[in-house]
């Protein structure tokens, strides 16, 4: 398992120098000139030349991609051509921050396992009738709607939670008051596809010989379902999840943006809608890089759900 | 006892006063600032904390909208091409630094420097030297006569930054030395910046110990936040939240006439646009009545290019706009020889595409057939400086708030390639243009501006569509906040309650 891991590592290099191969390319071939914006409309053409000597960009493409890449194996992601900000600092600024939130919104998915459980045992119940059709409409809400509602309802009508922002530190009241709305916004979608995943996975499940073998022997319910059941539907749920949990702590950007959460994601936006390269290509890396590990430990983690499933 | 009793009313007296004075006022903005030097940055957010920092040779009066004397408490012009400044004694940057003529000479050179690439080096190009007379007197020699220079150096990216600071620091972006009312206390980017009482200032003390910018980018939380009293101000409104603020006692919204001109443009690289016909065809099916209507109440009717809000500006210069007349449009388009199905380019930002929309209705119906191409804001400002548009919106905000510096960048032929988008090339208009930024006669300038101006709007240069606003909205425990027509707003002699 450790000589896999590795060469799963291994594997990632040559991914990852693709991936800023193709941001790079795909940034410098759209259109649009970081100069230009920080001149603005009013800027003259040679007060857009003086800018892009300045921050380097008159030097040729392979150049650019050469410097990026050399500080890159020396630990630096270079600095943003906007904000004169070292990039690792920006990032180091953002990171904790979208962490937390996608960790509290993976809270409020997790609870889709139990909501499917739940429905499958009770197929065409009416309680699975409603838990169905609600998880529908958490599929099909966006997000941003979703977010403004909970401000007006919870923190303008109400006031029970804050509106926007997180409140420093996280393990106080304030703190984990500050993270319930953005956490369900974001978190309800994935909690909608969790349980719908869940139930039609057990259903299938409990359908299995081995199921009915497992209530012959007289087991109890609580253990057939969890023990049994449960544990053989979970490979596409952890999938789902893992996928899932790599997109969140690469950003998201909508719930970053309406409850003005400082995160990766909104950083990797304005960057690239500013066209601050070094800035995009930063934020690319480190999503790209947690991806890889996310997806990792989700293979690895079959090996504990499916002990037929080894690694060598 | 009693003398236990006292000291605790004397704790408790300094402690509710302590509190009492204590005031921060949170202002949420759209984006978080590019950085704290003026030299360096052109984006809204760092102009505001710029403004609270760092400050001008002159300034705009908020009130009549004139240029008063403020680092610079006098000047004179002893011929056309020759300033005096005489600088206001006894005034120290934020680190000590004294501010004098050494201070004035430093930051204009720095911006003037090609090597530092400032986004604003053409407000002070005219200058040809600068030549410190001694401590309190700074003598500026421009090139030619520069009509617009004092309104130059009123401009934000004009204002005057610590020499010490940026030898010290290598530039401003992240350490901020002004001689402002404020001073950076912390910025933890993409969140929030915090600036207190500058103790050293010279003028009168600000009544509001802390300031905030809280970066809030959606529209919807800003108002929220507001709503919610946890922010003091908002200038970014959405039209359609303007009514909902408007009803709420505890919400003053704030809209003045504002310097900031929306039009609809033609590249006049394409033959088509540089028939008159063509132009005027366009300009007649435009009904700018119905534009400004839907926008309100963020757009003030205007079909002149230079706006009431700008220096240049003559009261019955309307009338040599072109009439709305959808009739005479179809006329004029239907017997145009090379008339074609045209291509309306619009920025993917703010109110354009909606305006877009609706010009696209009114052309067609007129009989111009009309298509329309949405360009992301970064990728439109390269291909409209390239000249890949057809028809085009844009806007220009004004900072200085003169004529010339209107006309001069986006009209006149020596700024083909940059800011004159349209490349519209008239040697009659360039002679006025060039002549109204070449005298500092005054008068003698809004004549020329008036009759640039006139020329213009005879021949269609671009079609005015509405005139943009200055607009706040703020708790009403505030009062006092200075909001100039630029939409530059200030809350050095603000108080709250």
């Amino acid at each position: 398992m450790l000589i896999y891991s590795l060469r799963r590592l291994l594997e990632a290099i040559p991914v990852l120098l693709g991936v800023t191969v193709l941001t790079f390319l795909i940034l410098h071939l759209a259109p649009g000139d970081p100069a230009q914006l920080i001149g603005g409309p009013t800027a003259t053409a040679q007060e857009i030349a003086n800018i892009r000597q300045r921050l380097h960009l008159d030097q040729p493409l392979y150049a650019q991609y050469g410097t990026f890449l050399w500080d890159l194996v020396h630990g630096d992601l270079g600095q943003s051509v906007q904000r004169r900000e070292s990039v690792l600092s920006m990032l180091a600024v953002r990171l904790p921050n979208t962490a937390v939130l996608a960790v509290t919104s993976m809270l409020v998915t997790l609870i889709g396992i139990p909501l499917g459980v739940m429905a499958a045992t009770r197929p065409n119940s009416l309680l699975d009738l409603a838990l169905m059709n609600v998880s529908l409409l958490g599929v099909s809400i966006p997000n941003f709607w979703l977010g403004i509602l909970l401000i007006i309802w919870f923190s303008v009508g109400l006031g029970w939670f804050p509106v926007a922002g997180y409140h420093h530190p996280f393990l106080s009241l304030e703190g984990l008051k500050s993270l319930v709305l953005p956490a369900i916004t974001l978190g309800t979608g994935g909690l909608a596809l969790v349980a719908r995943l869940t139930r039609s996975g057990m259903l299938e499940v409990l359908g299995q010989d081995y199921i009915r073998t497992a209530r012959a022997k007289g087991l109890p319910e609580r253990g057939v379902l969890f023990r049994h059941a449960l544990r053989n539907t979970m490979i596409p749920v952890i999938t789902v999840l893992g996928l899932n949990f790599g997109a969140l702590l690469g950003g998201a950007v909508v719930t970053e943006s309406v409850f003005a959460i400082n995160g990766v994601g909104r950083l990797a936006v304005d960057s690239i809608l500013a066209r601050d390269y070094a800035v995009v290509q930063g934020s690319v890396v480190l999503i790209a890089t947690t991806f890889v590990l996310v997806n990792l430990l989700v293979d690895l983690s079959y090996a504990l759900l499916n002990p037929t499933i080894r690694y060598a | 006892m009693t003398r236990f009793a006292r000291l605790l009313a004397v704790l408790l007296v300094a402690l509710i006063g302590a509190s009492a004075g204590a005031a921060t006022f949170t202002y949420a903005a759209q984006a978080d600032a590019v950085g704290l030097s003026p030299i360096l940055t052109n984006d809204s957010v760092s102009a505001v904390a710029e403004r609270h920092i760092y400050e001008n040779l002159v300034k705009r009066d908020p009130t009549t909208n004139q240029l008063v004397p403020w680092l610079a408490t006098s000047w004179e012009t002893p011929d056309a091409t020759t300033w005096i400044f005489h600088l206001r004694q006894g005034v120290k940057f934020s680190d000590g630094t004294p501010f004098n003529a050494e201070a004035v000479k430093f930051t204009f050179e720095r911006i003037m420097d090609p090597k530092v690439g400032a986004p604003r080096a053409s407000l002070l190009t005219p200058i040809q030297s600068i030549d410190v007379v001694d401590d309190a007197t700074v003598k500026i020699t421009t090139k030619a006569p520069y009509g617009a220079f004092l309104a130059a150096l009123a401009h934000p990216n004009a204002e005057i930054v610590s020499p010490t600071a940026v030898k010290k620091y290598g530039d401003l972006m992240k350490n901020p030395v002004g001689t402002g009312p404020y001073m950076l206390k912390d910025w933890v980017s993409g969140d929030h910046i915090t600036m207190v009482r500058n103790p050293g200032y010279w003028g009168q003390e600000p009544s509001i110990d802390t300031f905030v910018i809280r970066v809030v980018p959606d529209a919807n939380t800003q108002v929220a936040l507001l709503e919610r009293g946890d922010v003091q101000l908002i200038d970014t409104v959405p039209p359609e939240l303007v009514s909902r603020l408007q009803q709420n006692k505890d919400i003053q919204v704030v809209i003045k006439p504002g310097t900031p001109v929306f039009y609809l443009g033609f590249n006049y690289k394409k033959p088509l646009w540089q028939n008159k016909t063509a132009r005027e065809a366009v300009a007649s099916a435009v009904n700018i009545d119905v534009i400004s209507r839907l926008l309100q109440p963020v757009a003030n009717k205007d079909c002149s290019i230079i706006g009431p809000q700008v220096f240049g500006y003559v009261e019955g210069v309307e009338s040599n706009c072109t009439p709305y007349d959808p009739a005479n449009a179809k006329k004029l388009w239907s017997g145009l020889s090379g008339a074609r199905p045209v291509t309306l380019w619009v920025p993917q930002i703010g109110d354009y595409p909606r305006v877009g929309q609706m010009i696209q209705g009114q052309l067609s119906q007129a009989g111009i057939p009309t298509t329309i191409k949405t360009v992301e804001w970064g990728a439109y400002l390269s291909a409209t400086q390239k000249y890949e548009q057809d028809l085009y919106l844009l806007g220009w905000t004004n900072q200085t708030a003169d004529g010339s510096e209107l006309l001069y960048p986006n009209l006149d032929s020596a700024n083909i390639g940059a800011a004159n988008r349209s490349a519209y090339d008239n040697p009659a208009a360039d002679k006025l243009i060039e002549a109204s930024r070449a005298t500092t006669d005054q008068q003698q300038r809004l004549d020329l501006l008036n009759q640039a101006n006139t020329l213009l709007l005879e021949d269609v240069a671009w079609v005015t569509l509405y005139d943009g606003v200055a607009m706040i909205a703020h708790r009403t425990n505030v009062s006092g906040i200075d909001l100039l027509p630029t939409g530059d707003w200030s809350i050095a002699n603000a108080t709250m309650q």
